[in-house]
Order: C-alpha cells, then structure tokens, then sequence
C-alpha cells in the first residue's frame, strides 16, 4: 500500500469545478468586460502600431492578476495551499511580462494564426463548462489560470527567442501543477488546458520569432 | 468492550432515566441499539462508525457546497455518530466543520477529533489553539500527531496539556501503512490513548502485530481510509452481495467493508468520509445491527479477495 496520486489531494473535482462557477458568478457584469478586453486583446495584435501590440500584453498582465488575486488567492489557496503560493507567482508573472514588453515589442501577429488559436482557445474554455455540465463553469483567459496561461504561451511567439524562456518558467510550473491536478481529479477534458500549455510552451520556447 | 444491548433493553434504559423524549427520530426508527466501544484509558463510550473529512469537507466557502455538507453532518448526528475527524493538512476542512457545528448547534453530541501537523515541534500549542479557534471547541476530546510528524515534540506538549485538563485525549495516526514499524516502537513505550491507522478488508497489516498491541497496551484503535479511498467500491460494487451477507449482519457493500473494519475486536471506531446524504445513511447502516463473527470475517475477506 503506498499513496497514489490522488491521494494527495484533498478536494474533491466537484468542489474544483464550482471554483469556475463561483469566479463567474463573482466577476458578474465584470464578466462582459473580460470578454471585451479580450476581444480588444486580438485586435491590438494585428495592429500595426507597437504601442497597441504593447497594450494588448499588459491586457493580459492585467489578467495574470485578476486570476491571482480572485480565482487563486480568494477561492482556490483555500482548498489547495500550495495555490497560496503560486498565486504570489502568478501576480510575479504579470510584472514580468509589463516589463518585458516595455523593453522589447511584441511582433505583429498574422490574421490566420491568429483566428486559429481564438477558436482553439473558445473550445478550450469549455472543457470545464463540459466537465460540470453547466456553463456557468465557462474557463476564461485573464480570469482563470490555466486559460490566463495557454493564451500566454500562445502570445510569447509573438517576443524574439531570447527573451521567451524567463517568460515561460511561471507557465511551465503551472501547467505541470496543473496537469497533475487534473490528472489526480480524473478530469480529463480540462486536462487538455494544461497539457496543450506544457507542448505549446515548449515548442514556443524553441520556435523562431516571424521574420527573425 | 462490545456493547450487546438490544433495542428493547436500550428504549427501556432510556425510558427509566428520562431520556426517551430526546432519542433522535432516525434513531429510534433505525431498528436496534447503536453499536459501540469503550476507549480503554478513560473508559467513554464511543459509536463504532465516526466520520472522516479527509477531501469532502474541504469547500472553502461555497455556501452551496456548505448547505450539502450541513446535510450530510445532520444525518451523521441524527443517526447516532459522535466522533468527527480532521487535520489542518485538509485545506479548509477544519473552518467548514466549526461553521456547520455553529449552525447546526450539534456540538453537544460531538467527540472532536484534529490532528497537529507541522513539522515544528515547538509550535504544538499554536497547532491545537488554532484548530480549536477553527472548530469553535473549547478543548478536543482528541488531538493526534498527523503521520508522526515531528511526533516526539508534540507527543510531549501534548502529554503536558492532557495533564493540565485542555486535552480529554491524545494519539498519533499513520496512513496507507506506512511507517508501521515505528507506530509499533511508540506503542509499545508511550502512554498514548489513541492510534489511528489504515485498515480495511484489503490493508491489513496492522492485523499482525499493532492491532494486538493496542489491545494489550489498551489504546484505542481509529481506522481511517476504510473503503481504501473509494477503491473497494469500485472493486466490489459491480457484484452482487454474496446470499450469505445477511447473516453477517449486511445489508450493502459500505456495511460490509465498515463491520468488516469494526467487528475486530481491537477497534474502536471506523471514519468513513462522504460528499452524500445517501452515502452518510449508508455508513450509518453500519453502526446497527449484528456484526459477523470470526469464521464470518475470514468469508468476507475471502470473497473480496476473489473479486
């Protein structure tokens, strides 16, 4: 008799699932307006001009610490310490990435990949909605981690090479949390989340910037 | 000791000393006397079945996760449990209780069990305030050193703060089996009330030597894990309950694996965890009834070792 892995969690994937519930229902009219700062987000990183490529990044930092402060600290370190922790990460992550993009900008992204990872990123939010079976459990990117974090990666291919991988520890370490999470939950829809964020990542980490 | 009391005798008892008026319903309806052991040091009696929180009341403050953790306490009091289980290593579990016993006003029938888990063994007392402020107790009837962590420290402090009447109980607990061999050195030299340690029809183990010594030493025994995480049911629940079953006194797969655990005379109470109200009346089950006989536990192992 030894511990498996999920005997190291102590909450139950019911009690996960109503983290997304509660975030929503939390966030409430402040819900549209994540939506519509992501829309703005995919906007900015077509557009021509460096500043507003700029602006759409510190859109995302700002979700970093919307996640950190609301999904993370407030309901999630509860019933997960070591959450606690990763939350102080998370809110390290932002600062990370305002500074980065102050010092180097972020290319242009192409309409097509771009349309691309927005219909992955759609389905990708509602592996939670699906494994609760309500979509009041809808995962968003700037208000829940592992979405926070995929549509970051995702982002990071728009910085030169060298300056991806300071960038990626953060995400790496929670998409391996993650993963083992969900793995420990058997939530296996929104394990996808996490398990894209560690392939991409590290794909992302190694793959030239557009024209470098 | 095993109680044989029958229900008849039990009403009547009751009924001599005044005390039919407050019988819960569910109790009296529930067909015959619960089933209970005597904590050998201090001589309490305790319901064989208890209740762990170890994942199901971790909920933070979802007060709709709350609402369904209130029913299923009520039931678990309605039925005639008392001993309730917890450790700070269970995120929020130990907030959760105290605000459910607030709310439920159930405290009266409660035997507190937490646990000290920390690695500083200077922090014993902070350890046990805390829990306590967490469970709105004035004092645990048992505090326990999780996984023998730090145990030698704590054990002390604990020892000290029994003698000085904050603590009614103290013990260590292990889990999964592990570390048995040193569980088995402490048992054998520390004046210790309690252990709680893993036993279920398939993690038997401490059948050998610790179950034994705690009888000889005369410390009660907790069984935690005792559906083995869920894996028992998900082993036997696909089959029928052999036609014998009844005999045992069973009626479903969570008496068989709890009378099982609590029919071995060394045990004092069994802590199975649960997120349902069906699930809690189920386990309840457990705490009524006939409890098989030796040649009837070898069956039951038997028959779930062939699943």
């Amino acid at each position: 008799m030894d511990y498996a892995l999920r005997d190291l969690l102590m909450f139950t994937p019911e009690v996960y699932l109503r983290l997304f519930i509660r975030v929503n229902e939390t966030l409430g009219p402040w819900l549209a307006v994540v939506i519509a700062g992501l829309a703005v987000m995919g906007g900015l990183l077509v557009h021509p001009a460096t500043a507003a490529r700029r602006l759409a990044f510190m859109v995302m930092a700002a979700g970093w610490g919307l996640s950190a402060a609301l999904f993370m600290a407030r309901f999630y370190a509860p019933i997960n310490w070591p959450v606690g922790w990763l939350a102080w990460a998370f809110a390290g992550q932002a600062l990370l990435l305002v500074m980065t993009v102050l010092r180097t900008p972020p290319a242009r992204a192409g309409g097509l990949p771009l349309t691309v990872a927005l219909a992955v990123l759609s389905v990708m939010s509602l592996t939670t909605a699906l494994a609760a079976g309500e979509w009041a459990a809808l995962a968003l990117p700037g208000a829940t981690p592992d979405m926070t974090v995929l549509t970051t990666i995702l982002m990071l291919a728009l910085l030169p090479r060298g300056w991806r991988w300071g960038l990626l520890i953060v995400p790496l370490l929670w998409c391996l949390f993650s993963l083992l999470t969900h793995w420990a939950l058997g939530l296996w829809r929104p394990l996808g989340v996490p398990a894209a964020g560690l392939v991409l990542g590290l794909a992302i980490g190694c793959w030239p910037r557009r024209r470098e | 000791m095993l109680s044989s009391m029958t229900r008849r005798r039990f009403l009547a008892g009751l009924a001599a000393a005044g005390l039919a008026s407050r019988l819960p319903p569910a109790l009296a309806s529930a067909g015959d006397s619960p089933i209970t052991r005597s904590i050998p040091s201090s001589g309490e009696v305790l319901p064989v079945i208890g209740m762990g929180t170890w994942r199901t009341f971790n909920v933070g403050t979802d007060p709709g996760l709350l609402d369904q953790r209130a029913r299923v306490l009520e039931v678990f009091f309605e039925r005639g449990g008392r001993v309730v289980d917890s450790s700070p290593m269970y995120g929020s579990s130990e907030a959760v209780m105290g605000r459910l016993l607030a709310r439920l006003g159930r405290r009266e029938a409660l035997f507190a069990a937490s646990k000290v888990w920390t690695r500083d063994e200077d922090e014993t007392r902070e350890s046990v305030q805390r829990s306590a402020d967490l469970w709105g107790v004035g004092r645990f009837d048992l505090m326990q050193v999780h996984n023998l962590l730090g145990w030698e420290g704590h054990l002390e402090t604990l020892k000290a703060m029994k003698a000085a009447g904050e603590l009614r109980h103290v013990g260590v607990t292990t889990s999964h089996g592990r570390r048995h061999d040193e569980l088995e050195r402490i048992m054998a030299r520390e004046p210790l009330d309690f252990v709680q340690l893993t036993y279920n029809l398939l993690d038997r183990d401490a059948e050998a030597r610790l179950l034994p010594l705690a009888r000889e030493r005369g410390i009660a025994v907790i069984a935690n894990r005792p559906f083995q995480g869920g894996r028992l049911f998900e082993r036997c629940q696909p089959h029928p309950l052999p036609g014998w079953a009844e005999d045992a006194g069973v009626s479903s797969w969570a008496e068989f694996f709890l009378k099982f655990i609590v029919s071995h005379p060394a045990l004092t109470c069994a802590i199975p965890a649960t997120t349902r109200v069906e699930h809690m009346q189920e386990n309840m089950g457990a705490l009524h009834g006939r409890l098989p006989d030796e040649a009837q536990r070898r069956r039951m192992a038997d028959y779930v070792a062939s699943l």
